[in-house]
């Protein structure tokens, strides 16, 4: 399927949250959409659920998708998509996608993705790059799938960058290309999920961004192996502290970490 | 730069000798991820392809973390400014270093050379490194050794993807026994792979432009390959 791309919106979402005005306000939320649109779904005193909603056909060649996020000391936001995103092919054209957030002391963002799909003969630069603050903490799930079903998918180069006020805690490039699967990036694999938990970590079970099941036998902090799950997935424990969970397949479906929650609460 | 020994010792010959598997620094532990990939149901016929892999991707990080270290010890050598530096070389490869199997190899390896280097440059390497530092990966510890032997940035990338390719291939001759010319063929074919790679690797100075590049099933397979009871290699 061939879209060519006329588009003329603008292209950047924002989302702030922000620390009530008054005891018994809720948060304060500040959205502005893009391609893709920002949904307020529901809010505390602490807490802001917001939805990406995909304004159109996403993504095309050319496009270039932005998100900025910022979450106020203290103050929590649980992001769900509606819907997946699809790169198309992109006749030729780049298409970019990129989320800067900024995650201050204390707060927490847990972001539920749905899949990632990148179509044969799509070209697609996908970055994040976090600023956590002290104590901040961020929860993402993220799914990149090569190919709708009978493709093998196109080129993607996902950058992965979070950082502390003491230095880098996560920094990856995966590059794929479905045409020329290279064995110890992705080998024949074209479901590559995940779920980091990044910065403050372990300290309370109840931390407001559940929802991701990991299929994690046990804790593995300190844990030098950490991994040995029945299913397949793996968890790595990162140098300082955080931990990333993998699972590698053929079939979304058939992910240990289960299916994204959504709008309904 | 001070000569590495009394005589004056050319740097590509102290480039020989650290990319020599004889060179006694405990490198024999490591097949550079080849059995945990084998182990993890990797046929042999993907040796090839996935030393090819290797070379442009986590052979590129651990260089661009030796250019990084040497360029910080060329740069000020023997001060308390560089081992400050070059912890932070060290913690931007332990964010891209996710496999804690791996971290810990890398660290054991770094032992070795650090040895190596305190016995043969020890006026330039000993003061370099920080005692109390978070403990560095074998590829920092290159870099400080390349700094002392005045190796340029573009020979110790290609040094570096040059030993991981030559430890692959030394371990598969070990785990998939098979014709020892061919796999010599597989090691030039990994570092003409990476030979694109070489100037924007070694241009790198800033832990920051240390290369990235992920490798997520070479990273299952390294922390699964841990919990066998009976391997020949620690990764």
């Amino acid at each position: 399927m061939l879209i060519t791309n006329t588009r003329t919106t603008p292209t950047t979402t924002t989302i702030t949250v922000d620390a009530p005005g008054d005891d018994a306000a809720p948060v304060r939320v500040r959205l502005s959409s893009g391609l893709l649109a920002a949904r307020l779904v529901h809010r505390t005193r602490r807490e802001a659920e917001v939805a990406l909603v995909a304004g159109g056909a996403m993504l095309l060649g050319g496009d270039d998708v932005r998100v900025g996020i910022r979450v106020a000391a203290g103050c929590r936001l649980t992001l769900i998509d509606v819907g997946g995103t699809v790169a198309y092919d992109g006749e030729g054209r780049t298409a970019h996608w990129a989320a800067e957030l900024v995650v201050d002391e204390g707060a927490r963002v847990a972001w539920h993705a749905h899949p990632f799909v990148v179509c044969d003969g799509a070209d697609v630069r996908r970055s994040l790059h976090a600023r956590l603050g002290h104590n901040a903490r961020l929860l993402l799930r993220e799914t990149l799938v090569l190919g709708r079903s009978g493709e093998r998918g196109g080129r993607a180069v996902a950058r992965t960058d979070v950082v502390d006020p003491d230095g880098p805690l996560l920094v990856e490039e995966l590059t794929v290309d479905g045409a020329r699967p290279v064995p110890g990036v992705l080998g024949g694999h074209r479901v590559l999920d995940s779920v980091l938990e990044l910065g403050a970590h372990g300290d309370d079970a109840d931390n407001g961004d559940g929802g991701v099941s990991t299929g994690e036998p046990g804790d593995a902090d300190g844990d030098d192996s950490g991994t040995g799950h029945p299913d397949g997935a793996v968890t790595l424990a990162l140098e300082r502290g955080g931990r990333v969970h993998r699972w590698l397949g053929g079939d979304y479906h058939a992910s240990p970490f289960g299916v994204p929650r959504s709008a309904a609460r | 730069m001070a000569p590495p020994t009394d005589t004056l010792v050319d740097p590509a010959t102290v480039a020989l000798l650290l990319a020599d598997g004889r060179l006694p620094t405990g490198g024999h532990v490591s097949s550079a991820g080849l059995e945990p990939a084998l182990r993890g149901g990797m046929p042999a016929e993907s040796i090839r392809e996935w030393m090819i892999g290797r070379a442009t991707t986590v052979s590129l990080t651990e260089a661009g973390t030796a250019v990084v270290a040497a360029h910080l010890a060329r740069r000020s050598p023997g001060q308390n400014t560089t081992a400050a530096g070059l912890d932070a070389v060290t913690a931007a490869w332990a964010a891209r270093t996710p496999s804690p199997v791996q971290r810990r190899l890398s660290r054991q390896l770094g032992r070795g050379y650090v040895r190596l280097a305190t016995a043969v440059w020890a006026a330039a390497v000993g003061d370099t490194m920080n005692p109390r530092g978070p403990q560095p990966p074998r590829s920092v510890v290159l870099g400080v050794i390349a700094a002392a032997a005045g190796i340029e940035a573009a020979s110790l990338v290609r040094l570096v993807v040059y030993e991981e390719a030559q430890a692959a291939a030394s371990a598969a001759l070990k785990l998939e026994p098979q014709d020892p010319l061919l796999v010599a063929g597989f090691v030039l074919d990994a570092c003409a792979a990476a030979e694109p790679h070489v100037a924007a690797v070694a241009a790198c100075r800033r832990p920051e432009e240390i290369p990235a590049a992920s490798t997520p099933q070479s990273e299952g397979w390294t922390q699964a390959h841990s919990l066998l009871t009976e391997r020949l290699f620690r990764a």
